[in-house]
């Protein structure tokens, strides 16, 4: 069954909703910069874990503007500590995509201790001057879906994007689309490097990278970044899956992440 | 003389050309020219000689001394004489010939200035790249953020863009026009002066004798850091042009803001407002001041210089219909300016918004209060204009306004009120440029163009009337114009439409807050309480 709370931190001026459900050992999600959807993915975590899914400032629905109190990612890492504590998470299992992927390492990085394991998919975090990543903010949103998935017909990236009818509804997933981007942007414009790879070598959890073979958004060379700096951190490729591998292939990276986490 | 100085009046453009740039007109085009310098100095010998021997002129006057001073008095006339001047050419014709040493009766003179508030029509420069390729918009993805310069441009081409720019402002200047507006943009082929300031800093030294506002339309606040910088270089401005500036302060495009200076989208109006009450509490602090702000910390804010215009100059607000910034130029008592390349049928429903917003806040409503950007392009005739110009105002919506459209709105750009009105009642354009040729931009009102009457009357009806602007600004040099036609335009405008529209606010005697003080017509009654230049 899955439940929603929504809790104040920073001074009460965040709102943060988070969505969870299954029993188990604790799993955090980090939604990545296109918002979060409850999907396959997470209902399959949901079967061992405990999953709690927090939605990034800004992006819970009525308190789009909480967003304007966080200057820094310094105060985004210090907001989600204050989250884990107010759901008396002590040492949780992290997981995130992409942005939230970079979110889960820099947790693990600025608290060691509050990372039991770190499973990664298709994190940012990172830039190389030859292999560079697409500004996705500054792509016209009807290219996202060939950026983001191998399938763009799939039921993944109609769940990412939208309905397109009726006019109100597609204008509501337009909004949201625009602003998940928006508020998470924040923190990584112009170029995705905000100096992870100072702090990096503080995270102590036992780390797995979870990517796409087609990743077209984040080649998956970025793997050997987090792998050269965070010892015993393997790459876990997956078959027929672009930058949203959870989403195109739940199964696979499921059971990919469902095994490195009760290791 | 008189026919002389006629000859300046009528051919008033190509001989600004010629006078300025003989000694680099190559041969060719020298024979085109019917009379030779040397045919025309001997025929002012010729006349010294006759004024001579009929006793209109001293009998110990040297035929060749008086004949080539007279000669370089007129043609010094190109650097100062501007057509729909204080005298016209008959009175300034007896005053020089009465220096020369002709006695003519001098009649009497009415030299008093018009009376009333008249409205501010300023010259408006983009300073674009004017040959692009013509398949520029198939080759390439924009014309912002990403043109390759090495392909597209030449540094010496672009130096001539540069100076034919501010020949052209200096010119506009000379015919009458109220102010001359420069603005920043940044890598780009359809407006790249990176800094409006260096332009506007030759444009108010050289317009030191006139009545000309030095309009910055302007420096950017978000992309100059610390933004003091941008108090400072205004400062200097306005000390330099003896407190001629309009000070105007844009949020910036996200493409110059945030592509190409990497200013974050999200902080992007935050960034700009706190700049902005730092720059207005920089030019009138008494007192050194620390500023402990969210984005800039500066421990010692000492300005130098300060502005003439106290409490500051005058601050314009430019906007392309944000309904926030609507409020923002309300509240800071500054002039909002849209800037648009829709025209005005396009802008009606936005502008009257704002009249709303005006109105909503207690404020009067003042047309002063409000600056309106139009492209225009005048001929002696419709069918000329068309002729002229058809093929400049294409090449503007084709290639200079190639982008790909989600520039305009990178996530976080726009605040979420104004993305959710955005997105659930798009403003913005939908129609495609490419589709449009010449008859429809004019027709859709995107560009006036036509004889002097056509664009008076549209100009009257549609922008001044139709959206309640006092300070007009317009666009006369369009894409890939010429500087030859540029000159032509900013002539046939100043001499046959400005002056029809100049004085239509008159009789309601509004006082123009926005414009600086000591260029302002008589204040036809004071200023309504609540109603003045802002102070932070």
């Amino acid at each position: 069954m899955r439940r929603e709370q929504t809790i104040s931190v920073w001074q009460k001026r965040v709102r943060m909703r988070v969505l969870s459900d299954g029993a188990g050992p604790a799993v955090v999600f980090f939604h990545g910069p296109w918002g979060l959807t409850w999907d396959p993915f997470l209902d399959e975590l949901a079967q061992r874990f405990t999953v709690y899914a927090p939605e990034h400032p800004g992006t819970t629905p009525d308190a789009p503007d909480d967003i304007h109190h966080l200057d820094g990612l310094w105060d985004l890492v210090l907001c989600y500590d204050e989250l884990l504590t107010a759901l008396a998470l002590e040492a949780p299992a992290l997981v995130g995509h992409s942005f939230g992927g970079m979110m889960a390492c820099e947790l693990a990085a600025a608290y060691p201790r509050r990372a039991r394991r770190l499973a990664l998919i298709a994190p940012i975090g990172f830039w190389r001057d030859g292999e560079p990543i697409v500004n996705w903010m500054a792509l016209n949103p009807a290219e996202l879906p060939r950026h983001l998935f191998r399938d763009t017909d799939s039921d993944a990236a109609q769940r990412m994007f939208g309905p397109s009818e009726p006019p109100e509804a597609a204008a509501a997933a337009r909004v949201r689309l625009m602003w998940a981007m928006g508020t998470t942007g924040k923190f990584i414009w112009p170029l995705p490097d905000k100096g992870l790879k100072k702090r990096i070598h503080r995270v102590t959890a036992p780390t797995r990278l979870i990517w796409g073979k087609d990743d077209r958004l984040v080649p998956p060379v970025y793997a050997e970044e987090f792998t050269t700096r965070i010892p015993g951190a393997r790459v876990h490729m997956i078959d027929g899956a672009g930058h949203a591998p959870h989403l195109e292939q739940p199964d696979a990276v499921a059971s990919a992440v469902r095994e490195f986490l009760i290791a | 003389m008189i026919a002389h100085l006629d000859a300046f009046d009528r051919h008033y453009p190509h001989l600004f050309v010629y006078l300025r740039e003989r000694d680099e007109i190559k041969r060719g085009f020298r024979e085109r020219v019917k009379l030779s310098p040397k045919q025309y100095e001997r025929f002012w010998q010729q006349i010294v000689r006759e004024g001579v021997k009929n006793g209109e002129f001293r009998p110990d006057l040297d035929v060749q001394v008086v004949s080539y001073g007279i000669l370089g008095m007129l043609n010094w006339l190109y650097k100062w004489y501007r057509p729909q001047g204080r005298l016209s050419v008959r009175e300034v014709a007896e005053q020089l010939t009465a220096l020369a040493g002709v006695t003519v009766p001098a009649p009497k003179r009415n030299l008093t200035r018009r009376s009333g508030e008249s409205m501010k029509i300023s010259a408006f420069h983009l300073m674009p790249h004017r040959e692009l390729p013509a398949d520029f918009e198939k080759r390439y993805e924009s014309v912002w953020v990403t043109p390759p310069w090495w392909e597209l441009a030449d540094a010496r081409r672009v130096g001539q863009y540069y100076n034919w720019t501010l020949d052209e402002l200096l010119y506009a200047a000379k015919c009458g026009f109220d102010g001359v507006c420069t603005n920043e943009h940044h890598q780009n082929a359809y407006g790249f002066m990176p800094n409006p300031n260096i332009m506007g800093s030759v444009l108010a030294k050289l317009t030191n004798d006139t009545n000309v506002a030095i309009v910055q339309m302007g420096a950017t606040l978000p992309t100059s850091n610390p933004p003091i910088r941008v108090a400072e270089e205004y400062a200097m401005l306005d000390c330099l042009s003896g407190g001629r500036l309009v000070a105007g302060l844009p949020l910036g495009s996200p493409m110059d803001v945030n592509l190409c200076y990497g200013i974050t989208p999200m902080e992007h109006r935050e960034r700009y407002r706190e700049a902005f009450a730092l720059t207005l509490k920089a030019w009138q602090a008494r007192e050194l001041f620390a500023w402990n702000g969210r984005y800039y910390q500066l421990a010692n804010v000492n300005l130098w210089p300060r502005p003439i215009q106290q409490p500051h100059p005058p601050v314009w607000v430019p906007g392309s219909g944000s309904i926030s910034t609507f409020d923002f130029a309300v509240e800071h008592e500054v002039c909002y300016c849209f800037l648009s390349y829709s025209g005005a049928k396009a802008a009606r429903s936005m502008m009257d918004k704002y009249w709303t917003v005006v109105t909503d806040k207690g404020r009067e409503p003042n047309p002063y209060r409000a600056g309106f950007l139009q492209l225009v392009t005048v001929a002696d005739t419709d069918a000329q204009a068309e002729d002229k110009y058809a093929r400049h105002v294409e090449y503007f919506y084709h290639k200079c306004l190639h982008w790909p459209v989600q520039y305009l709105s990178p996530p976080g750009n726009q605040d979420y009120r104004s993305l959710v009105a955005s997105v659930s009642n798009p403003l913005r354009r939908t129609e495609d440029l490419k589709q449009l040729r010449y008859r429809d931009f004019v027709e859709k009102g995107y560009v006036i163009s036509g004889s002097p009457a056509t664009v008076r009357d549209r100009l009257m009806e549609e922008v001044v009337k139709g959206l309640h602007v006092g300070n007009l600004m317009v666009l006369l040099q369009i894409g890939s114009m010429p500087h030859e036609l540029t000159l032509e335009n900013v002539e046939l405008f100043a001499r046959k439409v400005l002056p029809d529209l100049r004085d239509v606010w008159n009789d309601e005697g509004w006082v123009n807050h926005w414009w600086p003080e000591r260029l302002r017509g008589a204040a036809a009654r004071p200023p309504a309480a609540g109603v003045g230049a802002s102070r932070a």
